[in-house]
């Protein structure tokens, strides 16, 4: 008994090592690229393209499920992006407050029934459009409640231009993140079919009239320890993932795809959370199955400012929602696993998805438990469960590290030296409880999942102008 | 006592030592930049009035002078930021100005030194800044530079950089080929960078239309088509027949923006055509045309297959004046294809709630009063 | 009795600069806190270095004013010895001392109220910048300028050139302001990028088209964009003339006398 746990602790030891040295190989490749995006944000006028006739059009498609407090002053920020043509698509999704009423009387909308749209995708009921000349860019579409997918779907069908970018109507954009990510898309055209936006952590900041006036880190603890989360997430793993062409996900708060693509692959699918994974997914399948040559891109200098939960009860059940839509994905495509058809996806990133997020929680708290009660069994032998717990703490701070000198290189948008030593300390507290929590909420979502839970879970949101004091 | 913890354990040691060592580098970064952002800011602030100076005399007829003091080479760098910035800003006797002044300030000189240099991320600097500077002396280096390098985001930087600086078409000829190379679709691209240049661009994509690389071509269609005012000749006229789709969509784009040479009747035969793009692009521009007798296939086009050709020849009938309003009222109510009825229906309803957008213009009040009542003689209801 | 004095000061710089008949010439006022006949040294030596052409030096003394007249120079000739003699100075350790500076030219005649007005702008002027000597008309006939622009620099240096060019200026970075000024003043002209914050360009334009009866405020669009249907977009809204950036000064300088 007392090797089993033994043997099955030290697995566990090596599966935590393994997957900090694969973390490592992709740090590795966002350093090799970083330069390179560097280069590139740097060296480009973005004045001289936010006026080219050449800039493709975009169509922002904003999904607005009971967001009456924030809808406003999103729909306001969006109206003032720094780019030459686009369209701002709300789609009210069935919501029970007031968010259609507020954006009606905010911009004098007027109903039209609007029979003639079209059906590329499958998409909730659509009641009817609202649009107002003096705003020419805005439509709001009021439809059935369908989930995040099903809005985005009437999105699409509506929508009048070749590239579609789905937006979180809690997110604020930078005036620039949508030229930034069609200058990285203008370079590419023919094969970029996705490309995603880098997604911070909003709260704390200062905001004034719809858009960021001064970057501060949260004070509450909550988005504090998800900021650097996020850091970790978006600038040391997504750069480097990108570079092999092998990202799962395009953020669903902010990424930009070619419609006609979207439309292939049947548009989003509804009915389980994860459907940014999923269209991902989808379109890595479809390209890869008819060998067309393509790239599913991101670019980190376009911002998109988000509002993080910011209580343990919303954060633990937006987790849990992760959690299943994560396991909901593996699931379904599980058969593209080792297949040699689905080249980098299936030998890199599906596996990797599968070995080293959606079983994670499972080996590391039995390798844990099973460390634990062999100390138990032999109190000789409680320095191999510090071991473990050290491995696993050292490895992470490791990562956070890395990340953050990546963000110092490349985007500074902490501009003072406390904001480094702040976020240097609570990457501690972040591998001692924040993960495990993860992790136990993780488990929580593949939990609800096999009960069949399928519910959204909690989600209130706070106006930006609370936010900002 | 377990020999596998050994390997574990060595794991930590080294990870500690990393995460030091990452320590030190992170906060010398920080310390570095900081340090680098007040020095800036410092010499920004000591060169305020000679800023001032040459913003108040930026299209003096006697251009402008070097900074009467020593500057270091910071500062020079600071200097030589803003004044490139504020070449982008203007032009004509202003960017002459700021153009003489880098090179009076020894700018050219020394970037010309740095494009020399065996260091990509030197020269990629280098090369923006004579990009911004307009250095036709550079355009040769940057060209080869341009040959050497892998596709990527630098190869834009450099290309951008010599469009800027090009003055003799043949260059550019060279410059629009070796991008057209790299085979991976940034036509537009190419041609937002071909933008950049002062070279009369006209001619040199004329010809370019008669290459035989189809990527050329494409490019060539592109700018041309957002020419105000292209030449067509039967060189276009025979891309429309292209094999491939691309080049025939993009044909017909060029040949709508020159209404000299097409006529309603030139335009609809190209109604019947597989592409609905191609159909999309003729019903738009039969609308921009404003003659009246494209209406009835217009009204034709109502019941097309493709929802855009719908869509736009719904747009193009508005502007056909009260002809068109007509047409769309009779489409709107005949149940003979209920994709032609809902599209004329939501193109009138969006068009009647509108209103008046301009309130002071009285021909404005006057069309939209008529269309109200054709409206309402239609529908038999009050709009709105 | 001070203000008699100066009269006779103004009255004497004018007498020196009609007698020389010359219609071009920089006028440089310096005022110095301490140290003036040191200063005045410094700045003798300085441009008897730098500068080529006839100057003419005469002291206030009472008032610490040196007066320095360049015969032959334009404006930007002028304001680069103003440059040459300010860092002279510095490099000296003099840091207190107050500078204007002025063309005389066909259209810009010397007068005696002229010379009084650089004396007022000069005793109002801070260590560190060097004035530039410009009209303050009293009659309501002045135009007033609206820039609304986010680019600093753009903003900043229009806002600069037409308060020379003797015009009333204002400048609001974004939307919110530019609406916000407008109402408050009615300007008689509107410079304004499209591409803006807080409101977005073509409600901006909207709203001011609203509310300029009788078509009191032109309005220019000055932006980087170029699409077309931008473009026609704008001129359905009321406005008078589309330039776009890059842009040349002489033509807006142009376009705007146009319209005002």
């Amino acid at each position: 008994m007392r090797e089993i746990l033994l043997g099955y602790g030290i697995f566990a030891m090596f599966y935590v090592m393994l997957v900090t040295i694969v973390y490592f190989v992709i740090l590795f490749f966002s350093y090799r690229n970083i330069y390179n995006i560097q280069r590139g944000a740097t060296y480009n006028r973005l004045q001289t393209l936010s006026g080219s006739e050449y800039v493709p059009p975009v169509s922002l498609l904003v999904p607005a499920f009971n967001e009456e407090l924030t809808i406003k002053e999103n729909v306001r920020n969006l109206l003032t992006l720094n780019y030459p043509v686009y369209e701002v698509i709300v789609i009210n999704d069935g919501s029970q407050d007031q968010t259609l009423q507020v954006l009606i009387d905010e911009f004098k909308l007027k109903y039209s029934n609007n029979q003639a749209i079209r059906y590329s995708v499958n998409a909730s009921k659509v009641k009817g459009v609202y649009y107002n000349p003096n705003y020419p860019n805005l439509y709001v579409i009021d439809s059935d409640n369908g989930g995040k997918a099903g809005a985005l779907n009437v999105g699409i069908n509506f929508s009048h231009y070749p590239l579609i970018s789905s937006i979180d109507a809690d997110s604020l954009l930078e005036k620039d993140a949508l030229l930034r990510i069609a200058r990285v898309y203008m370079e590419n055209p023919e094969e970029i079919v996705a490309i995603g936006g880098n997604v911070r952590i909003a709260n704390g900041c200062k905001i004034e009239n719809g858009s960021i006036k001064e970057v501060k880190l949260p004070k509450k603890i909550w988005p504090l320890l998800q900021t650097i989360e996020y850091m970790k997430a978006f600038i040391g793993g997504r750069i480097g993932w990108s570079s092999i062409n092998g990202l799962i996900i395009v953020s669903g708060a902010f990424g930009v795809f070619q419609k006609n693509y979207v439309i292939k692959v049947g548009g989003y699918r509804g009915g389980y959370p994860g459907e940014d994974m999923n269209i991902i997914i989808k379109l890595h399948r479809y390209m890869l199955e008819n060998n067309i040559p393509y790239k599913v891109a991101y670019c980190p200098d376009a911002v998109c400012w988000t509002q993080a939960p910011d209580t343990y009860r919303i954060l633990s059940s937006q987790r849990k929602r992760w959690g299943r839509g994560n396991l909901k994905n593996m699931i379904e495509n599980k058969d593209m696993i080792l297949r040699t058809r689905y080249k980098q996806f299936g030998f890199f990133t599906m596996p990797y998805n599968v070995f080293f997020e959606t079983f994670n929680p499972y080996v590391k708290i039995t390798g844990f438990l099973a460390l634990v009660g062999y100390a138990l069994i032999d109190m000789t032998a409680i320095n191999i469960v510090l071991v473990f717990t050290l491995i696993n703490f050292l490895s992470g701070y490791l990562l956070t590290v890395g990340s953050l000198i990546l963000e110092e290189i490349a985007f500074q948008r902490y501009p003072k030296i406390k904001d480094n030593i702040k976020m240097i300390l609570f990457s501690a507290v972040l591998f001692l409880g924040y993960y495990q929590l993860g992790v136990l909420w993780r488990l929580q979502g593949h939990i609800e999942f096999l009960q069949n839970n399928n519910t959204w879970g909690v989600m209130t949101r706070q106006s930006w102008n609370e936010e900002s004091e | 006592m377990y020999p596998t913890l050994t390997i574990a354990i060595i794991m930590i040691y080294i990870c500690i030592a990393i995460i030091l060592v990452g320590l030190v580098v992170l906060f010398s970064i920080k310390i570095y930049s900081m340090r680098k952002e007040k020095l800036e800011k410092y010499y920004l602030n000591k060169n305020k009035e000679y800023f001032k100076y040459i913003l108040i005399n930026i299209d003096s007829q006697i251009g402008l002078m070097a900074p009467p003091v020593f500057i270091n080479n910071f500062e020079m760098k600071v200097i030589q930021r803003k004044l490139v910035e504020w070449i982008e800003d203007f032009k004509g006797k202003s960017r002459e100005n700021l153009i003489g002044l880098c090179e009076e300030l020894g700018l050219i000189t020394k970037e010309l030194e740095r494009l020399k240099y065996p260091i990509t991320s030197i020269k990629v600097d280098a090369a923006y800044y004579l990009g911004g500077m307009r250095s036709e002396k550079a355009v040769p280096i940057m060209i080869e530079f341009l040959k050497s390098v892998k596709y990527s985001s630098v190869t834009f930087i450099i290309a951008r950089a010599v469009a800027k600086c090009v003055k003799n078409p043949e260059d550019l000829k060279e410059l629009t080929k070796i991008m057209v190379s790299f085979r991976k679709g940034f036509h537009d691209l190419i041609a937002d960078i071909i933008m950049e240049s002062e070279v009369d661009y006209v001619p040199i994509f004329n010809d370019f239309l008669e290459d035989s690389d189809p990527d050329l071509i494409k490019v060539a269609l592109i700018v041309l088509s957002h020419h105000t005012k292209p030449k067509v000749n039967q060189t276009i006229v025979k891309l429309v027949d292209s094999e491939e789709k691309e080049l025939r969509i993009k044909a017909v784009k060029v040949l709508t923006r020159s209404n000299k040479f097409l006529e309603v009747h030139h335009l609809t035969k190209w109604l019947h055509n597989e592409d609905w793009e191609i159909r999309s692009v003729i019903v738009k521009s039969l609308g921009n045309m404003g003659d009246k007798r494209a209406i009835p296939y217009l009204k034709m086009s109502l019941a097309d297959s493709s929802w855009w050709v719908r869509y736009n020849s719904a747009k193009s009938l508005l502007l056909l004046g009260e002809g068109g309003f007509t047409a769309l009222c009779e489409a709107a109510i005949e149940n003979d294809d209920p994709f032609k009825s809902d599209m004329a229906q939501d193109v009138l309803h969006e068009e009647i709630t509108k209103g008046i957008v301009n309130e002071k213009d009285i021909q404005e009040i006057i069309k939209y009063n008529n269309r109200r009542k054709i409206y309402e003689s239609y529908f038999k209801t009050i709009a709105m | 009795m001070l203000q008699l004095k100066e009269n006779t000061e103004a009255q004497e710089i004018y007498e020196v600069i009609k007698v020389a008949e010359s219609n071009l010439c920089g006028l440089i006022f310096v005022k110095c806190k301490d140290d003036f006949d040191k200063n005045v040294q410094q700045i003798s030596n300085s441009l008897s270095i730098s500068c080529s052409g006839n100057v003419h030096y005469r002291v206030i003394d009472h008032s610490g004013i040196l007066s320095v007249i360049l015969y032959g120079k334009t404006l930007s000739e002028t304001h680069y010895y103003g440059l040459i003699i300010k860092q002279s100075l510095l490099d000296k350790g003099y840091y207190e001392h107050q500078m204007i500076v002025a063309p005389v030219t066909v259209e810009n005649k010397i007068s005696i109220e002229m010379i009084e007005q650089m004396f007022y702008q000069l005793d109002n002027a801070s260590f560190d910048e060097i004035v530039i000597f410009h009209e303050h008309f009293k009659s309501n006939k002045v135009r007033t300028i609206l820039v609304v622009d986010g680019d600093n620099t753009i903003r900043q240096f229009l806002v600069q050139r037409y308060d020379l060019q003797g015009y009333n200026t204002l400048e609001a970075k974004d939307g919110y302001q530019g609406i916000q000024l407008y109402k408050q003043y009615k300007p008689d002209l509107i410079i304004t990028d499209i591409n803006l914050s807080g409101i977005d360009g073509y409600q901006f334009l909207t709203q001011i088209n609203k509310n300029n009866v009788g078509n009191q405020s032109k309005v220019i669009v000055l932006t980087s964009r170029k699409a077309e249907n931008t473009i026609s977009a704008c001129f359905n809204l009321g406005v008078s003339d589309y330039i776009t950036k890059p842009f040349s000064t002489i033509e807006l300088d142009a376009r705007i006398k146009r319209l005002l």
